[in-house]
């Protein structure tokens, strides 16, 4: 796991209170054995101390001082390490500045090795002789008989301790470092089971916009519960501003289609020479309006309505549709579609599409219009061909040019194809154009499927 | 020939009447949806013009209460709602043409034309019965080949009559048909149109039927 440095803030709510929790989990993890490893130090040292101390006691309790004030050992410590040489233990037993006796141990070291230490008193750490650090308990003791006190020191290696502590270090190393491990984990997964509301959340917003629901619901936990209110109180919003920019648009389409009929009806009675001009405006400015209005119209991914829509309705519709409007040609309209395929997105957008262009098909074909659909992974391919004359390769990319016409004597203001590739590409869906097996053109809308 | 302009907008409902007329066609208005049921549902019309933004009573709700009841006459949506959608909606309810505004005023009448004539039966825009020719496409009735000048009103006496092939024509059924609401219907101004026509046509292609009504000699 890493922990960002403190510049780059985690753009995962959950990263964020993992890494939050790490930031302090782990110093406390550190300073846990620092502590520990201090402690066990201590207890080292005291336990080393009480052993000299022990070791001190046996040897004055050994100590005897003859008749004529000589000093004599009646016994030496059983201990085997004071007997093997330079094994850091050592005891010595100084009067008057002259060691009276020493441990084996200390024989190799020749006399003089340890130090004599006849006016300290307690335990001190000094570099020893062999490279060694010693610790020493040394304490001038005055027997009842004697007439000068008596040295007694005893030795012990550091290096025991070091050795003892650095094996702790590794063992409380590896406990924390497991520790951590375990802490991260079980952060993280408690992190998650105190997100899952969110996630829920986001699951539901997300099936709002395929449309499979309108609102948030369930009891959500008392810290976002609002933020659910709001989010369903701006869904409502969403929802009014586009519905009444919808209404406004077929408003508006209604305020100026009836006056612009009447004028192209009345430019209709002029002579020839007055006529062209207006009559050329007047189709400018419908052209126009008429594009701008199917763009309003066009809801595309983002709207608030239901985001699905079945595809075998939309087509039976415009089948029987245009099977009504092109009843004198006696087309033979078909539409293969299986009742289960549904576009990802608004149904008027998609009756808006395959009708723009089963209509252009049945003002050009000879007798056959057909509609075809199949879905490809999370994709729809529907393809709409006729029998007609179909568009040359060179003039297809006109054809989806804004507001072409390519034929002037068919009726129609000229915005199908494009319209229609334009509401596609809203959903990030194309429209491809290219001959078909009847003959014809054959359009390809390629969109999301649900 | 007699049709019912439904539509709110009080310029192009004139102006659609006036070409109509010229056309041919009896024309009969009305500005709101509620007047539009009564006459569509009352009268006998060849083919109804139907705004669907009317006030009143929406032009889909009149559509549907026709079709409820039972009137069968071809009825033209004229809109400005041109979204499949609404097309589908109109079409489904009944309707026999969708055209959107901004239109064609000759779109319009060749549309009318075809409703008109797949209702009564026929399939080409140039019928002949007899010695008899209509071409509605021009508006004109031709005998032996040799077109005969005739008035709006002895026009559309004669379209119907020859739509009609050899079918017994009623005086009601005329004055319904080719005169529009602003007729006296108790005059016996038919008497006279039938005569008119008569020495047009020759008096022989029309017989009386004494107590029926009309019909062609084939």
């Amino acid at each position: 796991m890493t922990v960002p440095g403190p510049i780059t803030v985690p753009r995962s709510l959950k990263l964020r209170l993992v890494a939050a929790a790490a930031l302090w989990a782990m110093p406390v993890l550190v300073l846990s054995g620092v502590l520990l490893h201090w402690a066990f130090l201590a207890h080292l040292e005291r336990q080393l101390d009480a052993a000299l101390i022990a070791f001190q006691r046996e040897l004055l309790s050994a100590v005897e001082i003859g008749a004529n004030g000589e000093l004599t050992l009646r016994y030496q410590p059983a201990d085997p390490r004071f007997a093997r040489p330079l094994s850091g233990w050592y005891w010595q037993i100084a009067r008057d500045g002259t060691i009276v006796a020493q441990s084996p141990s200390a024989g190799p070291l020749g006399p003089g090795a340890l130090p004599l230490l006849s006016s300290t008193s307690g335990i001190i750490e000094i570099p020893g002789p062999a490279e060694r650090e010693l610790r020493i308990l040394s304490s001038p003791v005055t027997l009842p008989e004697a007439v000068s006190p008596v040295t007694i020191l005893v030795a012990a290696p550091c290096d025991e301790i070091d050795r003892d502590l650095n094996q702790f270090a590794i063992h409380i190393l590896a406990t924390f470092v497991v520790l951590g491990a375990v802490f991260l984990v079980a952060i993280y997964l408690q992190v998650g089971f105190g997100l899952r509301p969110l996630s829920e959340m986001r699951r539901q917003i997300a099936s709002i916009r395929s449309g499979r629901v309108r609102q948030l619901t369930g009891a959500f936990p008392e810290e976002i519960a609002p933020m659910a209110e709001e989010v369903n109180a701006l869904i409502e919003h969403n929802r009014d501003l586009l519905q009444r920019a919808r209404n406004e648009a077929g408003n508006l389409a209604h305020a100026l289609k009836n006056p612009l009929s009447v004028i192209s009806h009345e430019i209709a009675q002029l002579p020839e020479a007055q006529r062209r001009l207006l009559s050329r405006q007047v189709e400018t400015v419908t052209g126009r309006v008429e594009r701008i209005l199917k763009r309003i119209r066009a809801v595309g991914p983002t709207g608030s309505g239901p985001m699905h829509a079945i595809l075998k309705a939309t087509c039976d519709d415009l089948v029987f549709s245009l099977g009504v409007i092109y009843r004198a040609r006696n087309l033979a309209l078909s539409a293969e579609v299986a009742p289960d395929l549904t576009f990802a997105g608004d149904a008027d957008d998609l009756a808006e599409m395959i009708g723009n262009l089963a209509d252009n098909a049945c003002k050009w074909a000879k007798a056959t219009v057909a509609i075809s659909a199949s879905r490809v992974g999370d994709r729809l391919h529907i393809v709409v061909e006729d029998d007609g004359p179909g568009i040359a390769r060179a003039a297809r990319d006109a054809a989806l040019a804004r507001g072409r016409r390519l034929d002037e004597s068919m009726p129609g203001s000229g915005i199908g194809l494009d319209i229609v590739r334009e509401i596609a590409a809203l959903y990030r869906g194309s429209l491809q154009l290219d001959i078909s097996a009847l003959g014809g053109l054959r359009a390809a809308l390629d969109l999301p499927a649900a | 020939m007699r049709l019912l302009v439904v539509e709110d907008d009080g310029d192009l409902r004139r102006q659609l009447a006036v070409a109509l007329a010229a056309s041919g066609y009896a024309v009969d208005q009305a500005a709101d949806g509620e007047d539009g049921y009564h006459l569509g549902a009352t009268e006998s019309y060849d083919a109804i013009v139907l705004d669907l933004g009317l006030p009143q009573l929406d032009g889909l709700s009149v559509l549907e209460r026709w079709r409820k009841e039972g009137v069968a006459t071809p009825v033209l949506i004229l809109t400005a709602r041109d979204a499949w959608t609404e097309k589908v909606r109109g079409l489904r309810s009944g309707a026999d043409d969708y055209v959107a505004k901004p239109f064609q005023m000759e779109e319009v009448a060749a549309r009318l034309e075809a409703l008109i004539r797949r209702a009564k039966g026929v399939a080409s825009a140039v019928v002949t019965v007899g010695p008899l020719t209509l071409d509605m496409a021009q508006g004109m009735v031709y005998k032996d080949g040799r077109p005969v000048p005739m008035t709006p009103l002895e026009y559309r006496l004669a379209a119907y009559m020859i739509m009609k092939r050899g079918a017994i024509v009623s005086k009601t059924e005329i004055t319904e048909h080719i005169y529009d609401q602003s007729f006296d219907r108790d005059s016996n101004v038919v008497e006279v149109l039938i005569n008119r026509l008569r020495k047009k046509l020759g008096t022989e292609v029309i017989s009386t039927r004494r107590g029926q009504g009309y019909v062609l000699t084939l």
